[in-house]
């Protein structure tokens, strides 16, 4: 009847419970969810297991997806799909982090009354969103034009937050409906049209995640895309990850991030708002149109005339500011040639990235969330599973009731123990 | 999965017997009942009727013609009483004897009708 021995609930309550479980704020509130909106009497604890178990069934499906993908032949690897998948028209990759907290309160850490007030349980998650685009390919620029959306005028506020430059806007601030509209045309720029989206989110470093992130698009043909791109906000950490795992992919570095440089820069060589707003639409139009070396020269220019920073330069020192835009640009000059991406038809932000990683959290983190090593995990990846556009947890229910085997788990465990 | 158009005008000769099992939508004193109270009615009706069908569903499912194999040595098992199970579905519970076997050798039951 594909029920597992364990079972106490059909498979459609327990398709809710994890649900509930991974959508929900917390397990508390799935409890709730699940008693007024499924008029389902299921504890929060029994959520909590249900999770568990199934969030560790979708890690062994993902280590044995990566896997196979490694046995298969090198040129399969990096130009085959499986059979039965459509690659998509523009391959997109994006990467980024986000935070939650971890305490493993069986291991002999410090007491957490004197921990936690350090911060030392905030923790990194690794998020990967794998974008499935469609877009025209241009012959020459569409958009040769800095767009209004990305003048000073418009765009300060938002650039001042990215690059923590003494803006206004705190991110408690933005609605939630801002987290989730956000699209790669939402700045005004001409982009490609997001046809679906898959998440993956763990808390393994960036060298395991790479690996899990790029099996993973395999599976979803991209590997077969004629048009591939890594967006990222330049990390290097990350830009590490795409030169190993997506190294034939084209490497885009994020224009709101190399944008929030100039800013930065901007008001540090200029002594009042209209300078500034001058200052940033230029060096923001020549981004734009790919003169990246032309706003470095500007900028080294700058700093001759203030000097070079002192050693112990804080962050707001002028000439460090400087410094580190043309730092900023220099390294990653090779991925700002925004108008060959246009006519490409890539996407220019990771604004989607960054509204992943928000959805991604709103489970996951908060002052009042401890997650042990192995919670954290199967909740980032559960909730990476619900947030994928393909429903591959539809397929999940599917398999898991044609694999039920009339013995129990615990003990199909040991027997592969002792055998 | 979908019923039939024979089957779905079926069922819907059922709920006229239902219904006037349910009688006129009003309260005893003659109130007429709320929008809400009709569909609080319903439900607890159709999670009934859910359940029960669920039930003799179950207990219709055919019994396996061979001796159940063990998964693990694949030597027959030995019939034992079947084990009571209740299961919470998304319309109230339903129990029902699930058949188990017992494999001597490597002395652990298994329930075949279950996969």
């Amino acid at each position: 009847m594909g029920l597992a021995v364990e079972d106490t609930v059909s498979p459609r309550v327990l398709a809710k419970m994890i649900w509930a479980g991974t959508m929900s704020a917390s397990s508390d509130a799935a409890n709730q969810d699940l008693k007024h909106l499924a008029n389902l009497a299921i504890s929060d604890e029994r959520v909590r297991r249900a999770c568990h178990h199934v969030g560790s069934d979708r890690i062994d499906a993902h280590q044995r997806l990566e896997e196979a993908l490694q046995s298969k032949p090198l040129l399969e690897v990096i130009h085959g799909k499986p059979t039965d998948v459509q690659a998509p028209e523009i391959a997109c990759v994006m990467g980024d982090g986000g935070r939650y907290q971890q305490l493993d309160r069986r291991s002999k850490a410090p007491k957490r009354s004197a921990s936690a007030r350090k911060g030392e349980h905030w923790k990194e998650s690794r998020i990967g969103l794998l974008a499935s685009m469609s877009g025209t390919l241009h012959d020459s620029d569409p958009q040769p034009q800095l767009p209004p959306e990305l003048s000073y005028q418009a765009m300060a506020e938002k650039l001042a937050e990215i690059g923590k430059t003494g803006g206004k806007l705190d991110s408690a601030d933005v609605p939630p409906e801002a987290e989730t509209t956000c699209s790669p045309d939402s700045t005004g720029l001409v982009g490609p049209t997001l046809e679906s989206r898959h998440v993956v989110a763990s808390r393994q470093n960036w060298e395991d995640f790479g690996p899990l992130l790029a099996s993973q698009a395999w599976y979803l043909g991209f590997a077969a895309a004629s048009r591939k791109v890594f967006v990222s906000d330049g990390s290097a950490s990350i830009e590490k990850m795409q030169r190993t795992c997506f190294s034939d992919y084209i490497s885009v570095l994020d224009i709101l991030h190399a944008l929030s440089y100039s800013l930065a820069a901007a008001r540090a060589v200029s002594s009042d708002e209209d300078a500034t707003q001058r200052t940033y639409d230029r060096w923001a139009a020549k981004i734009w149109e790919g003169r990246v070396e032309d706003v470095i020269d500007e900028l080294t220019a700058y700093g001759s005339k203030l000097g070079p920073p002192p050693p112990d330069a804080s962050g707001d020192d002028p000439s460090e500011i400087l410094r580190t835009s043309c730092v900023y640009y220099e390294n990653h000059a090779d991925r700002m040639d925004y108008p060959s991406y246009r006519r490409l038809g890539f996407p220019l932000t990771s604004s989607l990235m960054e509204s992943t990683v928000k959805q991604v959290s709103r489970r996951v983190k908060g002052t009042e969330k401890y997650w042990s090593s192995q919670g954290g995990e199967i909740m980032l990846r559960l909730r990476g599973e619900y947030l994928s556009d393909n429903e591959p947890m539809r397929n999940y229910w599917t398999q898991r009731s044609r694999d039920a085997c009339g013995t129990r788990t615990y003990r199909a465990h040991a027997q592969s123990v002792y055998n | 999965m979908g019923l039939s158009a024979s089957k779905k005008q079926l069922v819907r000769q059922k709920v006229q017997e239902i219904r006037e099992l349910l009688g006129n939508p009003v309260h005893p004193d003659g109130r007429p009942k709320t929008f809400a109270e009709l569909e609080d009615e319903c439900i607890e009706v159709g999670d009934l009727l859910s359940a029960a069908m669920l039930q003799e569903l179950v207990a219709l499912v055919p019994d396996s013609t061979e001796l159940p194999c063990c998964p693990t040595c694949q030597r027959p098992g030995e019939k034992c009483p079947g084990e009571p199970r209740i299961l919470q579905t998304d319309r109230g519970e339903v129990s029902w004897l699930e058949p188990s076997y017992y494999c001597t050798s490597c002395r652990q039951s298994f329930f075949p009708e279950v996969g």
